[in-house]
């Protein structure tokens, strides 16, 4: 058996997109990669180790997560890596990472609905079980061709993003993942032009990278220069062509969360943790 | 008195000051910091690096400009160079100990202020007050609100109150109506 540690927040791949440690089963079956770099998926078991520490947000040009200090990760060299060691020691600059945020034959996004509207919900103004009313980041007037996903309300100089969770339902029941994408980026796109997250916005920015990755568009993630981390920035296309998750950010969040271990028992197979290449250790 | 005027953030600065060894330095984000000793650089910004981290220790939130002010003050008075504080704020960061949230000025622009990690809880529970509060009246002045945060004043807490409307305000919750008073966004839920 092989186990490993994540934080609670931690973002795993799966076949329906990607699920948090305290928000999924015990048992799931997630995406990973075997010794020769080929995408598979293994059955992999997630327990609460009833211990917290604070994690540490990793950021790359190309992902970006919390993960636990005890999180081992592999870089695009193949070294090995604890998120302690790096934020402690190493110049993150100097570091590339295989990324992976899509698979192909993706199923429907549909069972994806609770999180991604509770993700919503917690950046919303305004939330009920229906609606959430999201303030849109810089524009200010209601864009020309709208969107499908909900409707924009013009308020003094501020723009307001309506979405109803039936449309939401709708959209990704019929798989219409190009509007979900165009609708989001609308949402969170500000004044210079790149969609702006919150810290605690990171399954938005993953899945709207995942989103843009499938539709074959390119984009790079951006942060605060000196590590002033309140914010993640997504540019598309990307100004720079990066095959590699180049490292741009790392810092220890300052509230501690839950640890929890995740264990598998193929033993040449890694699963992908926030989009990198996590490795687990031999126990008994 | 803080030696961080031996600190540069320019190699030649220090170079007519070093030993026949050359001169130490360290890269923090995007800036390289200089000094003449190895010794010298790492008690400088230890010594701000503490600094930072007490004064915000002594606040809710801080502004970056009032947060250089104090941090200065606490170190003797000499001024501190911008980038070598922007430098030694952005490993306090990378640390952990303290954290930045964005707010909305009164002209409805987005501005950072620093937080210390263990204040995080209390600026919460403000936070959620400040929303009961609006919902329910909806108009807050910031005296009020300072009042049910911190009781009696002190320096800086009317700022760190209008930093927790100026939060709700950046999220889109309410807008500044005067420099001390919010108002609610209404009926967008039903529109």
């Amino acid at each position: 058996m092989l186990r490993g540690v994540l934080s609670e927040n931690s973002l795993l791949l799966t076949r329906d997109g990607w699920v948090s440690c305290n928000g999924s089963k015990k048992e799931i079956t997630v995406v990973g990669v075997d010794r020769h770099g080929k995408v598979s998926e293994v059955n992999v078991t997630l327990r609460s180790l009833g211990v917290t520490s604070r994690p540490v947000f990793l950021g790359t040009s190309k992902c970006c997560g919390v993960f636990s200090p005890s999180t081992a990760i592999q870089d695009a060299s193949g070294h090995t890596w604890t998120l302690e060691h790096i934020v402690q020691d190493i110049s993150i600059g100097e570091l590339r990472f295989e990324v992976l945020l899509y698979v192909d034959k993706m199923l429907s996004r549909q069972q994806q609905i609770h999180l991604l509207w509770d993700k919503l919900c917690s950046e919303a103004a305004f939330s009920d079980d229906t609606t959430v009313v999201i303030r849109c980041r810089g524009a200010l007037k209601v864009p020309d061709n709208g969107s499908e996903l909900g409707c924009f309300i013009q308020r003094g100089e501020r723009l307001y993003f309506r979405l109803i969770k039936s449309s939401l339902e709708q959209i990704l029941k019929e798989r219409r993942e190009r509007e979900l994408m165009n609708g989001l980026t609308q949402v969170f796109r500000n004044e210079d032009g790149l969609c702006e997250f919150g810290r605690n916005d990171v399954y938005l920015a993953m899945t709207i990278g995942g989103l843009l990755t499938a539709d074959k568009k390119s984009y790079e993630l951006i942060y605060d220069s000196l590590q002033h981390t309140s914010a993640i920035y997504l540019r598309t296309p990307a100004e720079e062509t990066l095959s590699l998750g180049k490292g741009r950010c790392v810092h220890v969040i300052g509230e501690p969360y839950a640890d929890w271990e995740i264990s598998w028992s193929a033993p040449s197979w890694n699963p992908l943790c926030n989009g990198i290449v996590m490795m687990g250790s031999r126990s008994t | 008195m803080w030696a961080g005027n031996l600190i540069k953030t320019r190699r030649e600065d220090v170079e007519l000051t070093a030993s026949a060894k050359g001169v130490a330095s360290i890269r923090l984000g995007g800036i390289t910091l200089w000094a003449a000793e190895e010794k010298q650089l790492a008690i400088a910004l230890k010594e701000l690096r503490t600094a930072i981290e007490e004064v915000l220790a002594s606040h809710l939130t801080v502004a970056k400009n009032v947060l250089k002010k104090l941090v200065q003050d606490r170190l003797g008075g000499a001024p501190i160079e911008d980038k070598v504080f922007s430098a030694v704020l952005g490993w306090a960061l990378r640390c952990g100990n303290i954290d930045a949230i964005v707010c909305g000025s009164k002209n409805d622009k987005p501005f950072r202020v620093f937080i210390h990690a263990s204040h995080l809880p209390q600026w919460r529970n403000a936070v959620e007050d400040a929303t009961a509060i609006l919902l329910a009246k909806h108009e807050l002045i910031v005296r009020h609100l300072e009042k049910r945060i911190f009781g009696a004043r002190a320096y800086n807490t009317w700022s760190s109150t209008a930093h927790v409307l100026g939060y709700l305000s950046y999220r889109g919750v309410a807008e500044f109506i005067q420099n001390d008073t919010c108002r609610l966004v209404e009926d967008l839920l039903q529109c």
